[in-house]
């Protein structure tokens, strides 16, 4: 930082408030691009008897997403479970909750529902979710989707080995 | 701070930028493009504002929702790394391959409902490549190889403060988590490497001291803050970092492997003067 300030002095005020922010976004554990928390896998585990697992039927048939790649994968599971988690809680966000609370005093209703349209998801969007992902499994299985359902279910371990139960439906579509 | 030259800058714009056009293959091969996502509808934001900005503006939107407009975002974003390849000088080419490439991460991250890290720290390496005096890329080049030992050692510290690396069982934890799909789909037949993982989970002080192991790579990064002296030892550990992840529980950042160019220009061997062919120091 020494020779930065020798240097140049912008770009050592630009270091030193990218520094700043930096310990911010740490102590407040938020995370605003540029500024990341790096803890994957910091929290404390142990092994469970219950891991909750979402899975998705075509056509009547369980999909099999491990042999996909991982990335993959995560475009398929991971966007089910924040459907999962919006549903649980009537499509209720933190940005949400920041929009209609507390920007309510700077914007027209008018402008909190056109941000809340850009930024945030509503139930309307449920339908429209199981259509995009019907035709997205669609093309990576290289299937015609007539009936698509996503759900939930558990992975009890047993004696070391696990077992699939308790099957919960969440959504299902059938495409004409 | 190390001596970079026009020709050096230009070099090192050929080596990043053709590693992102290989990243963009992969994300291709994966079906990960824009124009490959078929105009997806949940998106995540958080409370990063880059993200809301993105999604406000109606960007976001407006290319994904026309797989035209999603070809032509895709094509350009290959294009542009692609000419940077292969016209090196030109500043501004740089500016908006880095512009394209950062849009599309953010998009996918939203799309995908997960701020994933496995890209953006890519983002942060092209940085020194939009500046224009050779002295400011010095300066950025170097700043950035502080932000890749801040990304490793704070990893290892977040382990350290929250606990989780003397937990006993955590390792097994990872393995479980990251195999239990495998282990319980029909039909599915566990590799000999897949069945050699799981069975670890039978010598549980084994895996343990092979996270500690990993963990204490992580936390080697911190020492990077002091001396530049081990900066070759640092990228041999990051690329076994990665490696061993990748073995052990699946989580492949094999993109971030570039990262480790900060790294370069303090190893013993001159392999900067070599790649601009000459001897700079």
């Amino acid at each position: 930082m020494i020779e930065v300030w020798r240097l140049n002095k912008k770009l050592f005020g630009l270091f030193l408030i990218v520094i700043c922010l930096t310990l911010f976004t740490i102590i407040r554990k938020i995370e605003m691009t540029p500024f990341f928390v790096w803890s994957h896998y910091s929290s404390q585990h142990t092994p469970e008897q219950i891991y909750p697992r979402s899975y998705i039927r075509i056509n009547g048939k369980l999909i099999n997403l491990v042999k996909l790649p991982r990335s993959t994968r995560e475009m398929i599971q991971i966007p089910i479970e924040q459907l999962i988690f919006l549903k649980e809680r009537n499509f209720k966000t933190i940005p949400k909750h920041i929009v209609e609370n507390k920007l309510n005093t700077i914007l027209s209703a008018e402008n909190i529902d056109f941000v809340k349209s850009r930024i945030t998801n509503s139930d309307e969007d449920t339908q429209r979710f199981m259509h995009w992902l019907a035709r997205y499994v669609g093309k990576i299985y290289e299937l015609e989707v007539k009936e698509i359902e996503i759900g939930r279910f558990d992975i009890r371990f047993v004696d070391g080995e696990p077992k699939k139960e308790s099957y919960r439906v969440i959504e299902k579509l059938t495409i004409s | 701070m190390y001596p970079f030259n026009k020709i050096l800058i230009e070099r090192l714009s050929q080596i990043v930028f053709g590693w992102l056009i290989l990243v963009v293959l992969y994300q291709f091969s994966n079906s990960l493009l824009i124009s490959q996502l078929e105009s997806p509808v949940l998106i995540r934001v958080d409370l990063d504002p880059i993200y809301w900005l993105l999604h406000l503006s109606g960007l976001a939107n407006f290319l994904t929702s026309n797989y035209l407009v999603a070809v032509l975002f895709d094509s350009l974003l290959f294009i542009s790394l692609i000419a940077v390849v292969l016209i090196p000088q030109k500043q501004w080419l740089k500016i908006i391959a880095s512009v394209l490439f950062t849009t599309y991460v953010i998009m996918l991250n939203s799309y995908m409902c997960w701020h994933y890290h496995n890209l953006v720290p890519l983002v942060m390496l092209l940085i020194p490549f939009c500046v224009r005096s050779i002295q400011n890329f010095g300066i950025w080049f170097a700043g950035i190889r502080y932000a890749v030992l801040f990304i490793y050692g704070s990893a290892a510290l977040w382990k350290l403060y929250r606990g989780s690396v003397f937990n006993p069982g955590q390792m097994n934890w990872m393995i479980e988590y990251n195999y239990m799909d495998r282990m319980v789909q029909e039909g599915y037949a566990l590799s000999f490497w897949e069945n050699g993982i799981v069975n670890l989970m039978n010598y549980p002080a084994i895996a343990d001291a092979i996270l500690i192991i990993g963990i204490g790579i992580e936390a080697c990064f911190l020492i990077g803050f002091f001396t530049k002296r081990f900066d070759f030892v640092l990228l041999i550990l990051g690329v076994v970092f990665h490696i061993g992840t990748t073995a052990l529980v699946e989580v492949s950042f094999i993109q971030l492997w570039i990262l480790f160019i900060v790294f370069i220009p303090n190893i013993p061997f001159d392999l900067f003067g070599k790649i601009a062919g000459r001897k700079l120091v």
